[in-house]
């Protein structure tokens, strides 16, 4: 399951992934996982207010905080929901996309996804 | 630590799909390329308006898709049952989700991301081929609806509506088929475009007819043959 504590990547790393991740943006409130599900997207918190839930119990996440990356390779479930509100802005990625880096040659990028899954 | 691990190989709705065709190695490679996940009823697959990560295919279970109109209310647009794909229309024609997907009752589904599909597609041609059929069917069904709703009475759309909910969820019973489908009667409005009241007022008269029955909440279908006659099928 999950580690207690999510990963918070700085600017500077946000500005990298935002070149290899697809940024997407709701017109609502919506929960984008539910919890104990397997996630088939990784996320990371770019602009916004999302929450992490388990139960009815939520946590708020700060900008640039990571969701389910090290959970969509491992394809294990993640122990906590991630709901966002409306006009909040994500970076997302899946797994293909995510292995493909991975094999590839941006040490840059490589290096912060290693970070991010590592944890 | 669970890992997930639900094969291809063993799906129950193993032949239905657009990769049933793949021959085991490449089964394998969807197995392990795959997410699985079962939702409960009332959770959200994806909603309208959302960029498509990938398809969906459900291996057991039931998910309403629906539009919201200008006035804010809710109309089903498809009810997608074991074997069903979602997503396919919009990863290929790379437009967001057309429609909100919701499970209504236990759904467990697996989901295959687009990249991984449009390599599958490149290299394995019956992949290719299954989702040109998905793609026809889904035209072909929506076609029909078109058609049903320009052509028919409000009693042929709800005669027809349970024919449709007879081939995804129909069942043998002591009294006929019973619609093993968990809808409320708005639900079921809605798919046929009509009101509530007048959907009720409908199903009253079959009963009264004795083209159907109910038990509880559920709906039996006594005579198919008549049935099929007012849908004009």
């Amino acid at each position: 399951m999950t580690k207690k504590y999510e990963i918070l990547l700085t600017n500077d790393e946000l500005g990298v992934l935002e070149g290899h991740m697809r940024s997407v943006s709701y017109d609502t409130d919506f929960s984008v996982h539910y919890e104990g599900q397997v996630p088939y997207v990784g996320h990371v918190l770019y602009k916004g207010i999302g929450h992490k839930s388990k139960g009815k119990k939520k946590i708020g996440m700060k900008e640039g905080e990571v969701f389910g990356i090290r959970e969509l390779l491992e394809n294990i479930p993640c122990d906590r929901g991630l709901i966002i509100e409306k006009g909040t802005q994500l970076l997302a990625i899946d797994k293909t996309s995510l292995l493909d880096i991975l094999s590839g040659r941006d040490k840059k990028v490589i290096s912060i996804f290693q970070r991010i899954i590592n944890f | 630590m669970k890992t997930n691990s639900h094969k291809c190989q063993t799906c129950p709705s193993k032949g239905e799909g657009i990769f049933c065709d793949l021959e085991n190695q490449a089964l394998d490679k969807v197995s392990s390329a795959k997410v699985f996940n079962t939702y409960k009823k009332g959770q959200t697959l994806f909603m309208e308006g959302s960029p498509p990560y990938g398809l969906f295919c459900i291996q057991e279970g039931t998910i309403k898709l629906t539009k919201t109109g200008e006035d804010g209310k809710e109309s089903i647009v498809r009810i997608a049952c074991n074997g069903d794909v979602l997503g396919h229309r919009s990863i290929f024609s790379d437009t967001n989700f057309q429609a909100t997907a919701t499970a209504i009752e236990e759904t467990t589904v697996c989901f295959i991301d687009r990249k991984f599909i449009m390599r599958m597609v490149s290299e394995e041609p019956t992949v290719a081929q299954n989702i040109i059929c998905q793609l026809g069917k889904s035209l072909g069904d929506s076609e029909d609806r078109i058609a049903s709703f320009a052509q028919k009475n409000v009693r042929e759309r709800t005669a027809e509506l349970l024919l449709i909910l007879n081939e995804s969820h129909g069942k043998d019973h002591a009294l006929g088929r019973l619609l093993e489908i968990k809808l409320t009667r708005e639900e079921m409005a809605s798919i046929i475009s009509t009101a509530t009241e007048t959907l009720i007022r409908q199903l009253s008269e079959f009963k009264e007819e004795g083209v159907i029955k109910q038990e509880g909440k559920k709906l039996i279908i006594a005579n198919i043959d008549q049935l099929a006659g007012i849908a004009g099928r």
